[in-house]
This record gives structure tokens, C-alpha cells and sequence, in this order.
């Protein structure tokens, strides 16, 4: 009988299988994670695994059901597919965001004359793909989903370990990521004659994600100095791309500037209109990790800080990543407590936006002090929404009759993220010797920062003391900038930018330090 | 005499760091031992410190501020305790490993071992094995702290226990280790003595295992 492998991130299981068994009925026997709901149909796509070796060719169903890049990367439906000789497959989480990211133009279904491109932000957390019109630059449509190479750990580091740890789970994440742009890409839905129209890619990423992409040498990156293997642009990247797109389409990956700044921020850089600012100004990209970029209007300064998932709402004792029922928001009227949730459903937990607001809410009531305490002293009506977790931690009840708390160390969280930002701040403007009344414009983007409450982050400190009206927030800065470097001209502009940026190390400057202690403290 | 050592506890406690150096004076003024002071005034505060942090009240910046306060201190008594050949709890040597330069938990680990009364030497980030082995041998402490913040960097910990054991200097001390990506199961499976996750329990187990 051959010999089954399955593997699920750290998790290896081997099983004795029959041959011609359903592949999906001996990931069963393994008791690792598949979705099957659509019951062997072919149809849904949520049993999708990645095939090293070993399986029968794809009968009509599966080629129908997957698409030319999935083949290409080896994909298959494990509802359909059949055990042959010695097999081996990895297993990772297949989800597709049921929105559109992002609904521009539709001039260039109206103009089949029209070249597109397609930009990709390969995030830690999320992947997306836009379709861009490429005579004119326009972003028509941009979608997207879950990296899968979180099944190795949901931070960078976590997967630069394994990929250090065995090469052939180097190789894994490698091919993850492309599987994961696949999925990004499929969920844009365009139809075959749209395909057609693709002559270009782009995909931007931060450090780890562009050496996991390309399968550099990691020992830099994950050790000290913590540099790039390589940050020059690579213009023809198909090499890497094992086929999942159409020959004849070029793929380029733009530059990286150093450390941990990677594409990602290059494209930020160029959408923000940092080549050619109306004077100082500064953007920042909040996510799992928090990239900070300033210029005084001639330099260009940029950092990356580990602010960690608390932005993302993981390891808060009520957390949740934005589901139906998320609580986004969370205000306080007349000392009644009001939670939006995503869908109106019934509240799960809170989200990165719902934690910053229920924070910043509690901070303005007085129930927590600046130093982030909740406090002891409270007014008769406010104590009773205090009480202590089993292990004598104070927590602060959202809803009445429910097991929706927000503890003492879920605000501790939130104060290491936000200082770790605000650090990195406070050390750029310090070098570009700027005060906060110097700042023209502040840009907050990211998964977390695009859509952050302005008010809520100048009540905590999280950026310096500005005026409100200078600080805007824009969703997909890095997957819009991907897209300015469809074009030649947009990608010289990118060469430009990451020779001009230049990272600073935030553990070698000997203020960061007291900058972060300074900055945890919650108040502007 | 309490009076006055339940001040000084009290600064330690609310981190007012600016009033210590009077208030210490004050305390040997009135005859007060530098041991008692440090026993009976000190140590409670930075104890009820510890409580406190690791229930979440307390947070990183007024730990700090504690630590400040109890260094103020320090820098009046030590010299006394010295002279009158006082014996701090233990020794005890903290380093964050080869190819790591994260470095404020493992100070606060120090900050609050001192506050418990030990003897602390910090010998820095980015330690090589090698430099572990040597500091062990030249200064004999009680007990070998490893710190790690990367998922990547920890194998160096293991790495450093295997530098030990060469060297043959494994048995002559306690090796404890932490860092964010450190668990148990971690601190089990590289042959260390003990783990803790957070700063408080690091100066808890610390007593415990010199006790």
C-alpha cells in the first residue's frame, strides 16, 4: 500500500492508503483541517492542497474546477483526487475574502483594446490583487485572501524560522505564496478574454514575503545585520513564478529598501507622492508589522517596528479577525455602551479597530488612565463594569450578560503596539531634526491603519500631536503603488525611490529605547 | 524606624525615583542598617511591584520608574553593604543570545532580581556561547539567564547549553530562559532549569531555585 503524507505547517502525518483511495477520505483519517462542503462536487475549492508528489492525473472535473495557474502549481481538489504510488501533500488554510477589496472603473470591459496589469500586495496576513487598466493607470477592481503560508505561523519571523529549519519547508512557503496570488488573483473572477489582456504583474511585499516569494538565502534576514540576501528590483521575476502565469506575461518585483522595508513600502512611498512632496510629511503602514516612512521634503527616512497582531485583534483575550459579528467599534452613550459589529451580528469579539476604540473610549470616560490602568477609583455606576478574571486580572465588561471583557493586559498589548510605532516615529523625526507642527500631511494605511479613527489614534498618542484635518487614512497604499509600477515610467520612479529611501535600524539608535517607554503611555 | 522604611517602600511603589536619595539618606540618619533598609524597605516594594506587574496593573514605564527608584538606593547602600560584608541572595549572570538585539525584557528581569537581592551582571545582547562559557567561569553566579525575542534567535539558546556542557561548567549553574517565543515545552526539550514569562515570575523562580 502506498505511503501518504500529509503536512499541515510543524504537523506531518503518514498513512497506509489503498491505491486509487480519495485523497480527501485519507486527510480525513488524519484528523488535520479540510473543508469539504460542497461534498466531492469539485465546485467550492475550499479542499484545494498543494500535490509534491504522488497522485492520479486530474480528471475533467478538477481541470475544470481549477484554474491554469493552479494546475500549473500542482493544486488539486482533494475531493477528486486519487491516491497513486507514494504521495505527498501540504495542507494550509484556503480563504477567499467574500468582497471586493476594492470596486473601480469598469471602462476597460467597455474597451477590449485596453492592456491590463496586475498589481499584488503578497501581505503577511492578507494577499490582494488588482486589476489595473495600463494606458492610463487606472485601478479597475481589487480583491483577495489569506496568505496560506500562515499555517507555518501568523508572524514573518515564525516562517523564516521553518524555512531555515528544512529546506523542503522552504521550498513549501515558497510555493504557498504562490498559491496564495493565485487565490488572490482568482478572486477577481476575470474571464478568459480579460486574461488575455494581461501583459504585466507586479507583486510588492515586505522583506520576509519577497525572500519566501523567491527563495533567497535567509541567514541575513533572520539573524543579525537583519538585511536583504538582494534588495535590487528583479524587472523579468518568471523564473520564480513555477508557471502559474501565462507565458508571455511579465512579472517584475520592484526593489526593496533594507532590513525588514520592503516593495511594499516602495509602493507606498510612490503613491503618497513621496518623490515630490508638498513639504514634510509622513505615512505609516499599520499592520502585523508597522512600517514608518517620513521626509522632511529632500530625505526619505524609513523603518520597520515590530508592533506585533494586536492590531489584527490576535492574542487579546476577546479578539477576533474581522468576521461577521467583529466588534469594529465601540461607543459609550450616557453610560450605555454601544457595539457596531461587521454584518450587525451578534457580538464575537473585537477586532484591531474595535480594541483601539474601546481603549480610547474608556480612556476619554476616565475608567482608564493615561498610564493604561484601568482605574481604581472609579464612580459607583463605572466600578460595576469592573471585575477580575479568574486569575485576578481586572477586566472591563463590554455587554451586559455576555463573556465580552476587555482585560488589564489587553491593554497592555495595545500599549506595546502603539509605543512601538509611535518609537518609530519619534526616532525618524528626531534624525530629520521635525517637529510634529512641521508634518504637512500624515497617511495612515494598511489592513489596520486604512481604516483606523483618526480621532481614536491622536487621543492615544499613537502619532505625534498634529491637527486632525492633516491626517487622512488610505486603504491599499502598497497595492496601489504595485500598480503605478505596471508601467515603465512608474517603475523608474520606484529604482528612484529606493535609492533615495534609506532605512534606519531602530535597535541601533540609542533613543529608541526611551522613545518606545515614552510612547506607551496613553495619552497625545 | 518603620515609618520611615514604609516611605521608602512607598516611593518604590508610586516610582518616585527623585525622593529616594533624600529619603535613604534620611534612613541611615536616623541609624537604620543598609541591610534593613534594603530588607525592610526595598525588597517589600519592588515585591508588591512584581504582584502588581504581573497582574497587569502595573506596566513596563512605572516599573521602570520603580527600578530607578531602587537603584537610587542601591547607589547609597551598596558601598555600606559592602563594607559590612552583607551577602546579596545569589548571583546571577543575564544575557540576550547571539544574533538578537532585543534587550528590554531581559533588563527588566534584572531590574527586579536586584529588587529580590540579587547580585546581577548583565554582560549584554548579541552574546556569543563562547562569551556565556567565560562569564560563567570568571564570575562563578548561581545562576545563567538567556533571553531571547525572535522565533529565529532562540536556537542560539540551545546552542549556549550545549556551549556549557563542553565546557563542562553545565552542572555549576542554574540556566533559566525567557523571551516572547520561549515556552516550557522549549526550556524542556534544550535541557534548561527553569522558564518564566515575564519579568515578576523571572525574580520569583530565581528565589526559588536559590532558596
Amino acid at each position: 500500500m502506498p505511503e501518504v503524507t500529509i503536512i499541515y505547517g510543524a504537523d506531518t502525518k503518514t498513512i497506509q492508503a489503498e491505491e486509487g483511495a480519495l485523497l480527501g477520505d485519507i486527510i480525513a483519517q488524519s484528523n488535520l483541517p479540510l473543508e469539504q462542503p460542497c461534498a466531492g462536487r469539485g465546485t467550492c475549492g475550499k479542499c484545494k492542497v498543494l500535490v509534491e508528489i504522488g497522485t492520479a492525473p486530474p480528471d475533467e472535473i478538477e481541470i475544470t474546477n481549477l484554474s491554469p495557474g493552479e494546475i500549473a502549481l500542482n493544486n488539486r481538489l482533494a475531493c477528486r483526487a486519487r491516491i497513486q504510488g507514494e504521495t505527498r501533500i501540504v495542507l494550509s488554510p484556503i480563504v477567499v475574502y467574500s468582497n471586493k477589496i476594492f470596486k473601480g472603473s469598469s471602462r476597460y470591459k467597455k474597451d477590449p483594446a485596453i492592456p491590463l496589469g496586475l498589481a499584488i500586495d503578497l501581505g503577511s496576513t492578507t494577499v490582494a490583487a488588482f486589476l489595473t487598466a495600463l494606458d492610463n493607470g487606472e485601478v479597475a477592481a481589487g480583491s483577495g485572501g489569506l496568505n496560506q503560508q500562515t499555517v507555518y505561523g501568523s508572524d514573518v519571523i515564525s516562517r523564516l524560522a521553518a524555512a531555515l529549519d528544512d529546506p523542503q519547508n522552504k521550498n513549501r512557503l515558497h510555493r504557498l505564496a504562490l498559491a496564495s496570488i493565485n487565490q488572490a488573483v482568482d478572486s477577481l473572477n476575470m474571464s478568459s478574454k480579460t486574461w488575455d489582456r494581461i501583459q504585466h504583474v507586479t507583486i510588492v511585499g515586505n522583506v520576509a514575503m519577497h525572500h519566501l516569494l523567491t527563495e533567497m538565502p535567509l541567514d541575513n534576514l533572520a539573524f543579525i545585520p537583519f538585511q536583504p540576501h538582494d534588495s535590487n528590483s528583479i524587472p523579468d521575476a518568471s523564473a520564480y513564478m513555477e508557471g502559474i502565469f501565462p507565458e508571455g506575461v511579465k512579472v517584475s518585483l520592484p526593489a526593496l529598501i533594507g532590513g525588514f522595508v520592503g516593495s511594499d513600502t516602495l509602493a507606498c512611498l510612490a503613491y503618497f507622492g513621496f518623490d515630490n512632496p508638498e513639504g514634510p510629511m509622513a505615512a505609516i503602514d499599520l499592520g502585523t508589522n508597522g512600517e514608518v516612512m517620513i521626509t522632511d521634503g529632500t530625505q526619505i527616512l524609513t523603518a520597520s517596528t515590530a508592533a506585533g497582531p494586536a492590531f489584527e485583534g490576535v492574542n487579546i483575550s476577546c479578539g477576533s479577525r474581522a468576521v461577521d459579528g467583529a466588534i469594529t467599534r465601540v461607543t459609550r452613550k450616557d453610560e450605555e455602551i454601544i457595539l457596531t459589529t461587521i454584518a450587525d451580528a451578534p457580538p464575537l469579539g473585537l477586532t484591531g479597530s474595535g480594541l483601539l476604540s474601546a481603549i480610547s473610549e474608556f480612556r476619554r470616560a476616565g475608567i482608564i488612565d493615561s498610564s493604561g490602568r484601568i482605574n481604581p477609583d472609579l464612580n459607583a455606576s463605572d466600578a460595576e463594569l469592573v471585575s477580575e478574571d479568574k486569575d485576578g486580572v481586572k477586566q472591563i465588561q463590554l455587554k451586559q450578560d455576555t463573556d465580552l471583557y476587555l482585560t488589564q493586559k489587553d491593554i497592555r498589548e495595545l500599549q506595546k503596539a502603539k509605543g512601538a510605532i509611535r518609537a518609530a516615529v519619534d526616532v525618524l523625526m528626531d534624525q530629520l531634526e521635525l517637529a510634529p507642527e512641521d508634518l504637512k500631511r500624515i497617511v495612515l494605511t494598511g489592513s489596520f491603519g486604512g481604516e483606523v479613527d483618526i480621532d481614536s489614534i491622536l487621543e492615544i498618542g499613537m502619532i505625534p500631536p498634529v491637527k486632525k484635518d492633516i491626517v487622512e487614512t488610505i486603504a491599499n497604499g502598497a497595492g496601489f503603488g504595485a500598480a503605478m509600477f505596471l508601467t515603465d515610467e512608474g517603475f523608474a520612479l520606484g529604482e528612484k525611490l529606493a535609492e533615495r529611501a534609506i532605512q534606519v535600524d531602530l535597535d541601533q539608535d540609542a533613543q529608541f529605547y526611551d522613545f518606545y517607554i515614552e510612547g506607551m503611555k496613553l495619552a497625545p | 524606624m518603620s515609618e520611615i522604611l514604609s516611605e521608602i517602600t512607598a516611593i518604590i511603589i508610586d516610582g518616585d525615583f527623585r525622593e529616594m536619595g533624600d529619603k535613604t539618606n534620611a534612613a541611615i540618619a536616623e541609624g537604620i542598617e543598609a541591610k534593613t533598609i534594603l530588607n525592610k524597605g526595598l525588597m517589600p516594594g519592588m515585591d508588591h511591584v512584581g504582584i502588581e506587574f504581573k497582574a497587569g496593573n502595573l506596566f513596563v514605564p512605572e516599573v521602570l520608574r520603580s527600578a530607578k527608584s531602587m537603584q537610587e538606593a542601591m547607589n547609597i547602600i551598596r558601598p555600606i553593604l559592602a563594607e559590612t560584608g552583607s551577602v546579596p541572595a545569589g548571583k546571577i549572570i543575564l544575557g540576550t543570545v547571539k544574533g538578537d538585539l532585543h534587550d528590554i525584557g531581559k533588563n527588566l528581569v534584572g531590574m527586579m532580581c536586584e529588587g529580590a537581592g540579587f547580585e546581577v551582571i548583565d554582560i549584554g545582547k548579541d552574546v556569543d556561547p563562547a562569551a556565556f562559557v567565560e562569564a560563567v567561569n570568571e564570575h562563578q553566579p548561581d545562576i545563567l539567564g538567556i533571553s531571547a525575542l525572535l522565533t529565529t534567535t532562540m536556537l542560539s539558546m540551545e546552542r549556549t547549553i550545549k556551549a556549557l556542557v563542553e565546557a563542562g561548567v553545565r552542572d555549576s549553574v542554574k540556566v533559566l530562559v525567557g523571551g516572547a517565543p520561549v515556552t516550557q515545552d522549549f526550556a524542556d526539550q534544550i535541557g534548561a532549569d527553569g522558564y518564566a514569562s515575564n519579568a515578576a515570575s523571572a525574580s520569583d523562580l530565581a528565589k526559588e531555585i536559590t532558596a
